[in-house]
């Protein structure tokens, strides 16, 4: 057994308790004396310490430490929580951030943290107190010793080996309960020879053990060199080995006085007794993404065949068929359905790093800002919560930096001096809307005009709403100095294009003077989609039913011109059309009658001119080879019930 | 090493064998418009989707309608087929029988001297990074 498969497992728990840490920081800052707060930042850096220690981390052990020690000043009110101990804290989280990052990359958990552990260590002149915690639990581990381990016991006694029993118990806190059991056994093993454990090891390597677990040990070691081993290993609370005379006795329980009980010398042990009753109330596990990945992709090729299966059962006209069809369609759907659902994770695992990000921002750029979250248990797709983090954080920059003014000017214009920042999430529809506000300057049109006539862009004759939409296009940044922050006018349009890769729209609603609004709009699920199949000449494409409003049958002689762009009337609304046929560069049929797929991607609707219809199909949205990834005007392909390949359109590209 | 050798036109061509996932007949491929001239489009092997690349078209070698085969390549986990006039036979080489040859494209390994005829070693690699 080596290491390695613990590190998948080290590194998503580091990256929660990394986020505890900084949360924990953040709200200390703010009630510097809340014990609780102290409390759970300490049990995030135990935790931390202790995996770490456990992987052969040795460097985020020792930061972790330190930081416990610091934290320990403060909860014996020894110390008191200022700024500055505050920022010291957060550089601390930073360099385990870098260090866990470096891991995760393959690097070993190397850093500079000789700066960090200095000034921790001037935080706390004095020595930490060592706290030695008598522990009164006492194991009372039955062993069930059959025939043939008695004999191996009566053996090793006739040979002058000793036999002892070994009772260790974990901290209540230790994560990787089986990896630890894993060290003592091993260890144990190096000493003597097993003959038994309880739990047995399979139960100890599969963690169905609480944390105190007993092994019998044949040996000729002396009883403190086999305690001072398994002391050796960190996170263990107790242990307690007793020497076993007769086979009899090895099956009871241990006399009281054989050896008191040595507890570590770890400091700060003292973490309140956990409720008994909590540990039912998490009934959940966790499973490799991959194993979901794959779940999914059976189930959408599943989905895939049963559409292959009704075709053949049209055809074929049995009823027999048919009905089992349906049964099975069912079934599919709701398998379907619970698979999306079991990838769906709350977006609040992307939000809980902006509280820091806003902190950070506001002290660098001297302003004062306050973010406020709503809606982050709105859950979405593991992937796209996966990918969404990067371009919030790009709004919340330019937010911070371009949307919220300084002070003077805040006050100079009558608004509180305070600037807010709202991050919201909820749903709609199908879909999920994240929507971002700050209730700054606005977008400033003029600006916007002057920057787009630069780079050749004509805005005669744009809506105010598409000439704020310009903020999107490549290059195109009107902040007049490039900042740390934001500015270097990559920004937006980057985030725009992440966006659409997740099959999302990105649109700015913006008042001059009263602040921006970003609104993010997202599937609620990937891969399986609900589409319209098309016909464009003699080529078939899907289009996802998730952007269409209406479809409408017209004649060719309908479309009108206006200012040289092809428009029809429907319901009096106005509505620019899309010839696909000119647009993919395919020769469309020569008929009169043609149909319209009226579709709205964020704020803007279009309609898609098309030959024919071929119906409604659930397909599964499946990636193109890279060669072809950069075209913009597919998501993907799918296969379609007849076998055939079919090009999903990304209508977002043609609106 | 082991090379399978294709005919391309009126000149033999040939990959080698590590690459090559399998050898398919012609199948019905979509096209992709805007994609870029050498793809032809996209099959479905048996469930996942593939992109085929018109091998003459790549390479610059006059269309004769001979095409027969599809060579499947795998390479860093992206499959892609490549449409040939049809499948020869697969040989044993050594690495000594590559000479090297004037090439600026980069998909050219080098060729291999079979007395009776030659044989252009393609680079597997270079023709689907491109």
């Amino acid at each position: 057994m080596d290491m390695s498969q613990y590190l998948d497992m080290f590194l998503e728990e580091s990256a929660e308790n990394l986020q505890y840490l900084n949360d924990g920081i953040l709200s200390l800052e703010k009630n510097p004396d809340e014990k609780e707060t102290i409390n759970s930042i300490f049990r995030a850096a135990h935790t931390l310490k202790g995996m770490a220690g456990s992987m052969g981390f040795t460097d985020i052990a020792e930061l972790t430490h330190k930081m416990e020690n610091v934290l320990d000043k403060f909860r014996k009110d020894e110390l008191s929580v200022t700024s500055d101990v505050v920022s010291i804290l957060f550089k601390c989280v930073d360099a385990l951030e870098n260090m866990i990052n470096s891991i995760q990359e393959g690097n070993d958990d190397k850093f500079e943290t000789k700066e960090i552990i200095e000034m921790l260590e001037n935080i706390q002149s004095s020595k930490a107190a060592i706290n030695i915690n008598t522990a009164d639990e006492k194991n009372e581990i039955e062993y069930d010793l059959n025939d043939y381990d008695k004999e191996i016991i009566k053996q090793a006694k006739d040979k002058n080996y000793k036999i002892y029993r070994v009772d260790t118990t974990l901290y209540k806190d230790c994560v990787l309960k089986s990896a630890r059991a894993f060290l003592v056994y091993k260890t144990l093993e190096e000493a003597g020879e097993l003959i038994k454990a309880v739990p047995s090891i399979e139960d100890l390597e599969q963690e169905k053990f609480d944390r105190s677990f007993s092994i019998m040990l044949i040996t000729e070691k002396k009883i403190e060199e086999i305690r001072n081993l398994i002391m050796g290993i960190s996170e263990i609370e107790k242990v307690e080995v007793f020497e076993i005379k007769n086979e009899a006795e090895a099956e009871a329980a241990p006399a009281k006085e054989a050896i008191a009980d040595t507890s570590s010398l770890e400091n700060g042990k003292n973490e309140k007794e956990e409720d008994k009753t909590n540990k039912k109330s998490h009934q959940s596990i966790r499973v490799d993404i991959e194993r979901l990945d794959k779940f999914m992709n059976l189930v959408g090729e599943l989905v895939m065949h049963r559409t292959r299966l009704e075709q053949i059962s049209i055809d074929l006209k049995k009823t027999e068929l048919h009905e089992t069809l349906e049964q099975v369609g069912r079934i599919t759907l709701d398998l379907q359905d619970l698979v999306m659902k079991v990838r769906m994770l709350p977006i609040e695992r992307v939000f809980n790093r902006f509280p820091r990000t806003v902190r950070d921002l506001s002290k660098e750029l001297n302003k004062d800002i306050e973010l406020i979250i709503e809606g982050e248990d709105t859950e979405l797709d593991r992937t796209v919560i996966d990918e969404i983090g990067e371009p919030i954080m790009h709004l919340i920059r330019n937010a911070a930096d371009h949307g919220i003014e300084p002070v003077e000017e805040r006050i100079k214009n009558g608004k509180s001096p305070k600037g807010t920042i709202k991050l919201m999430a909820y749903q709609e529809g199908n879909k999920a809307v994240i929507r971002l506000e700050d209730d700054g300057k606005g977008l400033d049109i003029e600006k916007i005009k002057n920057k787009a006539k630069k780079i050749g862009i004509e805005t005669d004759g744009m809506s105010a709403a598409d000439i704020k939409n310009l903020i999107f296009m490549q290059g195109f940044s009107t902040s007049d100095k490039i900042t740390d922050v934001s500015g270097r006018g990559v920004g937006m349009d980057v985030v725009k294009t992440k966006i659409s890769s997740l099959g999302g729209t990105v649109d700015v609603i913006s008042e001059a003077g009263k602040g921006t609004a970003f609104v993010i709009r997202l599937p609620l699920t990937l891969s399986i989609i609900q589409a319209l199949l098309v016909k464009v000449g003699q080529e078939t494409f899907a289009i996802s039913l998730g952007f269409i409003e209406k479809v409408i049958n017209m004649n060719i002689d309908d479309i009108k011109k206006t200012n040289k762009k092809d428009v029809i009337v429907y319901r009096d609304n106005i509505i620019p059309i899309v010839r696909l046929s000119d647009k993919l560069n395919v020769e469309d049929e020569n008929s009169k009658q043609k149909y319209v797929v009226i579709v709205k991607v964020g704020e803007k609707t279009a309609g898609l001119l098309v030959d024919s219809l071929l119906g409604q199909q659930e397909i599964v949205i499946k990636p193109m080879g890279r060669m072809l990834q950069n075209l913009k005007e597919y998501v993907g392909a799918t296969i379609l019930g007849d076998g055939l390949v079919t090009l999903i359109l990304n209508v977002a590209a043609f609106v | 090493m082991q090379i399978v050798i294709f005919n391309l036109g009126s000149e033999k061509y040939a990959l080698t064998t590590d690459i090559v996932h399998g050898i398919e007949k012609m199948m019905s491929i979509t096209k992709v418009p805007t994609a870029p001239y050498y793809v032809k489009g996209l099959s479905n092997l048996r469930g996942s989707i593939i992109t085929i690349i018109d091998l003459k078209t790549f390479l610059n070698i006059e269309n004769n309608g001979q095409e027969q085969n599809i060579i499947v390549v795998e390479i860093n986990d992206e499959r892609a087929g490549f449409i040939v006039d049809g499948v020869e036979e697969v040989v044993e080489i050594s690495d000594d029988m590559i000479e090297k040859v004037d090439d600026n494209t980069g998909f050219v390994k080098g060729a291999v001297n079979f007395d009776k005829y030659i044989v252009t070693l393609l680079e597997g690699e270079a023709l689907i990074n491109r």
